[in-house]
């Protein structure tokens, strides 16, 4: 069960031509797939591409009654794989992930397609995680298109443009034999916009039908000699063919100055980042707001192959030209370098000089470096706009690269807004003041997760025997790595816990916890983790969290989530896999039972027998649970039945405020409040109303011997008969008691 | 039309993964899109969300200006500093990073902050208050944004039975940043028909305090104690006394506080224990100097107080059977009449606590003795779930707080009573040597709280700090003020004493 539903937002999926449909990218582009006459798709979730999958797996009706197979991916190897039906056959297939990570897994299966080619269109989306927001390393998709000889889609950021790079992707990639990737960046996927639909479009062949009907050429399969041939082939046919699509269609577009526009100076950019470039250039007074701009654009919507004629073209005869590239390598002005050299055009060509080497274009760093570029080209041009930047301010390339930390970018933004006359400008408090008042808040463990506890039993095992090495993994449990746990020295990639860990297979002092969670298991760690374990009688200690979904990715269904998904295989315990593979020493445990978890991890670390300790920490991610059984238990109640619901609370004037429970949980809704003791000045641990009563609170009171402060308050909404007897007899002996303690202080009253 | 007037409306969205920032992006967009605007709107996806900062950012186009130059508008997909309209900000130091980001500007920013916190773990980890200054932040936000509305808006969507979307949405009609009318902004929650009552409900009581001119003051956890007034008259004898005590014997800047102290203490114990409490106290002010308005004093009698209502078991259990506190954990938890709640205490004594409780030379017998030690061990290896309000739970909690009466001979009693003697003597001859000093001394005392080991570690740095103490007092140095105050932070830093331990060999 995905954390979010598109079984509603689907129904747009079925529109016809003309109608305005108002949706999210990842909505946007499934319904081009459809209209683009798609045969199969697939994939594996991440983030940003996440929606895609879910969108897909809720319109499993809509896409049977097109004909359409759907199937969700192992990984991203698996999904490149399936691309393999396009090889033989007219079919079009398109799968998506997350890159570069992604792209990565997938990129063995991609290399082989990319040799032997393809017959029927084959489309990768990939949900380009660089920059703001993205959880992992930042590098860029462009590498792997070059080196494989796949062409690379970078269209602009509006739901017409994205909706229409996917039909002409398809149209490419037959044009040229060769799959075409289709980069959006995050926050394409998730902008929410409008296009215009036209009519879905069933395949013209089925998987089915081919399936029926098979067809092999052997001059695509990736064997000596085909593929000496495949490599001739990717120059002298391919690439050729899909520079001539290119062109003859226009995918790439030249946006004219508007009137009185400067002919002299030209910026060529990858079309995603056009409208940010756009807003910068109107800031400067340099464009209005629909586009119109004074300085010449060449908008790449393909990155590549590069078209190098239209580029010369572009640059002949202008003074200077401005290449708008985000992240390194700066492949793309590289390039363009070479064939103006080539070509002998002597226009000036700026690039990385003046934007920022690395990290996200957003619209601060672009107004400095197109600003930049304008006071070197043409400072004439400037001044059309009131500038908040001061001039002297991007004079030298140091200065914008070192401007471009967003926080010295606004610093400088708001100095020079401060700046104007103020007559109170003595009382300002200083805007650096606050660095101090702003802590960071890096993502976290959920309310309530069933991953946190695992991380409160080992820090708690570690006090007891010394800081061990941990060996993390992709998904929330990495979250571990923060405070308040500190807990894991790597991550090296999904399902990689245990591999990453496999160099310490030695006899020492401690043993090391390797990590991994059951959506990096399944997706790889099985084998490559555990088996790779069992078969070096690796002697050290294998946690897989097990909570019943791939639940950093948004609660995607696993082969063993416990609930029965339709169209799936479920219920496939992950102790049998790791028997299956030979482990011996397995044990299973509730994550949530914080003694028996921190006993499990020191018997795995002491006991003698030899081997991998691999030890299955269980529990359901309690947000998806909670939008399960919440709607139940409401309607349980209003039914009338007996329900207990259970939250934690803590004795405000019992807590001294020394925040070792907040140390060892980092619960969001375990937080603090002012002490109601006005002699005290600490504040006081407090449960606030998040709190889902999972039970850590009590199980680490228990465990680390905290404090007596934690309360778990059992609330019984429509109590039975026994109860209200019971409760009638409790209430008369403990309130005559407590009149009596009472009437004790009454003496003494003041 | 000038180039000024086509532009899009930007409204950034400042707030924390999973805070609802989506739900109300969704509003503004239904909003814009129902009353003449194209919308669009862009937020970041997946892990980012967990709990973390992020933005949501949204851009409203006006349609007759796109019908005036048949154009499409192109939208920015990121706010960028200086050019941000409306910023919405869900938690109050999301408000401080947008700021800190540049997306806040003195000629153009319309900047609608709740005052609420919702505290990030690097603050809620420290030991001591580790918690930043919320009136500040407003101060900078007053400072910095062309028109400020900033109050509780988390208060007025959970009085409403709401989230703290819709309290945000209300704010924003009433800021009147958007050219949309109240009726506009009430029709889109309509339309979005998800918990439309409450929604509206909150929407409403936001929109009326968000006319209001001012920023409301926040509040929250600070040192700016306040105490009640000293009463005319005591009701008893026994508290007529004391009160006399406090108007003869104490500063009057310091008298509430005392007051406060001596209260604490008759319900701690008895009266002869906060007679005790004023000797003890007397002894330092006769020395306190009026030129320092008797800081000394002032500081003193709080950690004093604090020190010797010291947390044993006895005053656990009658802090946990009392009438008043089962009431609040109703409240707290928001249970109807018609429910019933049963707390359940998470105890876990270790022997050390349980050997505590007893008559001191029987406890130091048990403590000392092996077969002793084992047995109360193996009794209370494990943690307690006691159910405080049945029976059984609640007649042990009932038997172990009656022990009150013989609290003085415990050993607990016995150890803390001599350590409260021997600062008391380290203070009463640091100032007569150095004012500062012998403040510093005073302070140390809440490094000492917490129960079991985190109790345990805190005696262990204060006995530090008081071994550096009692080594200045035989040296010739004039003071040790600065000394003891950063170790004193030190102490309070960090989880292990790593920090602490690496000052104390500095001067070593």
């Amino acid at each position: 069960m995905a954390e979010r539903s598109f079984k509603k937002e689907v129904q747009i999926l079925r529109k016809g031509a003309g109608e305005e449909l108002h949706v999210e990218g990842i909505l946007g582009v499934t319904k081009a797939l459809l209209q683009s006459g798609v045969a199969y798709v697939g994939g594996y979730q991440g983030s940003p591409i996440s929606h895609l999958m879910d969108v897909l797996n809720d319109s499993q009706e809509i896409l049977k009654e097109l004909g359409v197979h759907f199937e969700s991916n192992a990984s991203e190897a698996t999904a490149a794989a399936m691309l393999a039906a396009s090889v033989n056959y007219p079919l079009r297939g398109a799968v998506a992930w997350k890159s570069t990570v992604g792209t990565n897994v997938a990129s063995d299966a991609l290399a082989n397609l990319a040799s032997g080619g393809v017959k029927g269109g084959a489309l990768v989306i990939v949900g380009e995680d660089y920059g703001e927001g993205s959880s992992i390393m930042q590098e860029r998709s462009h590498a792997f298109a070059m080196k494989s000889q796949m062409w690379l889609l970078d269209p602009r950021p509006n739901l017409t443009s994205i909706t229409e790079s996917v039909e002409w992707g398809f149209q490419l990639s037959e044009a040229s034999n060769t799959p075409v990737m289709l980069e959006l960046r995050i926050r394409a996927c998730h902008v929410h916009g409008r296009f215009t639909a036209k009519d879905n479009v069933p395949p013209p062949l089925t998987v089915k039908e081919a399936m029926e009907n098979p067809e092999r050429d052997t001059s695509r399969i990736v064997l000596p000699p085909s593929v000496f041939l495949h490599e001739k082939e990717k120059i002298e046919d391919r690439l050729p063919a899909a520079i001539d699509f290119i062109k003859a269609n226009k995918l790439n577009e030249f946006f004219e100055p508007r009137s009185g526009g400067n002919e002299k100076l030209g910026i060529i950019l990858q079309g995603g980042l056009y409208n940010t470039l756009i807003r910068a250039l109107n800031i400067l007074g340099l464009a209005d707001a629909f586009g119109n701009s004074d300085i010449p654009l060449y908008c790449m919507n393909v990155t590549y192959p590069y078209v190098d004629e239209e580029i010369i073209e572009f640059c002949r005869g202008k003074d200077a030209v401005l290449v708008v590239e985000e992240g390194q390598p700066d492949y793309i002005e590289q390039a363009i370098n070479k064939m103006l050299r080539n070509a002998d055009v002597p226009t000036r060509l700026h690039g990385k000089g003046m934007l920022p080497v690395y990290g996200e274009y957003q619209g601060q760093p672009l107004k400095e470096g197109v600003e930049a570029f304008i006071q070197t080209e043409a400072p004439e041009m400037l001044g059309k706009a009131e500038t908040l930047a001061a001039n002297d301010n991007v004079s030298s390339a140091d200065n914008v690269v070192q401007s471009f930390d967003p926080k010295l970018a606004a610093q400088n933004v708001i100095a020079n807004a401060t700046a104007q006359p103020n007559t109170q400008a003595d009382n300002l408090i200083p805007l650096q003041d606050l660095d101090e008042l702003v802590p960071p808040r890096p993502a976290g463990f959920c309310v309530g997760c069933p991953e946190r506890p695992i991380f409160s039993a080992i820090k708690q095992l570690q006090f007891e025997k010394g800081e061990f090495h941990v060996s993390a993994d992709i998904g929330c449990h990495l979250f571990s790595i923060l405070p308040p746990f500190n807990l894991g020295n790597t991550t090296m990639g999904y399902g990689l816990g245990g591999a990453a860990g496999s160099a310490f297979n030695v006899d020492g002092v401690r043993r090391t916890i390797n990590v991994m969670g059951d959506g990096g298991f399944w997706h790889n760690g099985l084998t490559s983790s555990i088996g790779s374990a069992v078969f070096n009688e690796n002697d050290n200690v294998f946690l897989i969290v097990d909570n019943n979904y791939s639940a950093a990715t948004g609660g995607q269904d696993i082969l063993s989530s416990k609930f029965y998904v339709d169209h799936r295989s479920t219920q496939n315990p992950i102790k049998k896999a790791v028997q299956g593979v030979g482990a011996k020493w397995v044990r299973v445990v509730d994550t949530y039972d914080v003694e028996t978890v921190k006993a499990t991890f020191k018997e795995a670390m002491e006991t003698p027998i030899k081997g991998p300790k691999i030890i299955i920490a269980q529990n359901e991610c309690m947000l998806n649970k909670q939008r399960r059984v919440k709607p139940q238990t409401r309607a349980a109640i209003k039914e009338g039945k007996r329900v207990v619901r259970e939250r934690f609370f803590v004795d405000d004037e019992t807590c001294t405020g020394d925040h070792a429970c907040i140390r060892l949980s980092g619960c969001p809704s375990l937080t603090v409040k002012e002490n109601p003791n006005p002699l005290k000045s600490d504040p006081v641990a407090y449960v606030d109303n998040d709190c889902l009563g999972c039970g850590l609170c009590g199980a680490n009171a228990h465990s680390a011997v905290l404090c007596p402060s934690f309360v778990r308050a059992e609330v019984i909404s429509n109590p039975s008969k026994m109860d209200s007897f019971l409760h009638g007899i409790r209430q008369k002996v403990i309130g005559f008691l407590q009149n009596r303690l009472q009437a004790k202080l009454d003496k003494h009253a003041f | 039309m000038s180039e000024q007037a086509v532009k899009p409306i930007t409204i950034a969205i400042s707030a924390m993964g999973g805070q609802g920032g989506g739900v109300l992006s969704n509003w503004i967009r239904d909003l814009a899109e129902s009353n003449g605007y194209v919308a669009q709107s862009t937020s970041v996806p997946g892990v980012a969300q967990r709990t973390g900062a992020t933005i949501y950012y949204l851009e409203l186009f006006s349609q007759a200006a796109m019908a005036q130059s048949d154009q499409e508008p192109v939208l920015a997909m990121t706010p960028v500093p200086g050019d941000v309209d409306v910023l919405i900000a869900a938690e109050l130091v999301e408000a401080g990073r947008a700021l800190q980001r540049g997306f806040v500007s003195a000629d153009r920013t319309t900047l609608i902050a709740t005052t609420h916190r919702s505290y990030t773990v690097s603050e809620r980890q420290q030991k001591g208050n580790g918690l930043v200054d919320s009136d500040k932040i407003v101060a900078i936000a007053e400072q910095q944004a062309k028109r400020l509305i900033a109050f509780d808006m988390n208060q007025v969507a959970i009085e409403n039975h709401s989230v703290i979307s819709s309290a945000l949405f209300g704010a924003l009609a009433a800021s009147e940043a958007l050219p949309f009318s109240k009726a506009q902004f009430e029709s889109a929650i309509e339309a979005g028909g998800v918990a439309v009552a409450s929604s509206l409900a909150a929407f409403n009581a936001a929109y009326e305090k968000g006319q209001a001119e001012k920023p409301e003051a926040v509040s929250e956890p600070d040192d700016g104690s306040v105490f009640s007034e000293l009463p005319e008259q005591a009701r008893t004898d026994s508290a007529r006394r004391l009160l006399q005590r406090v108007r003869d014997e104490i500063p009057e800047g310091s008298q509430t506080l005392v007051f406060e102290a001596v209260k604490q203490l008759v319900d701690y114990q008895d009266p002869e224990y906060a007679h005790q409490y004023l000797d003890r106290l007397n002894r330092v002010v006769k020395q306190d100097s009026e030129a320092q308005s008797f800081a000394l004093g002032h500081e003193l009698a709080k950690q004093l107080a604090l020190w010797m209502a010291f947390q044993d078991t006895i005053r656990v259990a009658e802090q946990k059977i009392r009438a008043d506190r089962f009431e609040k954990i109703r409240r707290e938890v928001k249970a109807s009449d018609e429910q019933m709640v049963y707390p359940v205490e998470f105890l876990h004594p270790r022997v050390e606590e349980i050997c505590d409780s007893m008559p001191k030379s029987l406890g130091e017998w048990a403590l000392n003795n092996r077969f002793a030690r084992g047995c109360i061990s193996a009794l209370f290896s494990h943690g307690r779930k006691l159910q405080s309000a049945k029976l059984s739970g609640f007649l042990q909690l009932y038997m172990l707080a009656s022990m009150k009466s013989g609290r003085r001979k415990t050993l607990r009693y016995f150890h803390e009573n001599n350590h409260i003697e021997a600062w008391l003597g380290r203070i009463e001859k640091a100032v007569t040597r150095d004012y500062d000093s012998a403040l510093e001394i005073a302070k140390c005392q809440n490094l000492i709280k917490g129960y079991s080991d985190t109790h345990a570690r805190g005696y262990e740095n204060f006995n530090a700090i008081m071994a550096e103490v009692d080594a200045w007092l035989v040296s010739s140095e004039n003071s040790c003020a600065a000394r003891i105050a950063k170790l004193h932070k030190a102490a309070l830093t960090g989880e292990d004493r790593s920090a602490f331990e690496a000052e104390l060999a500095l001067a070593s």
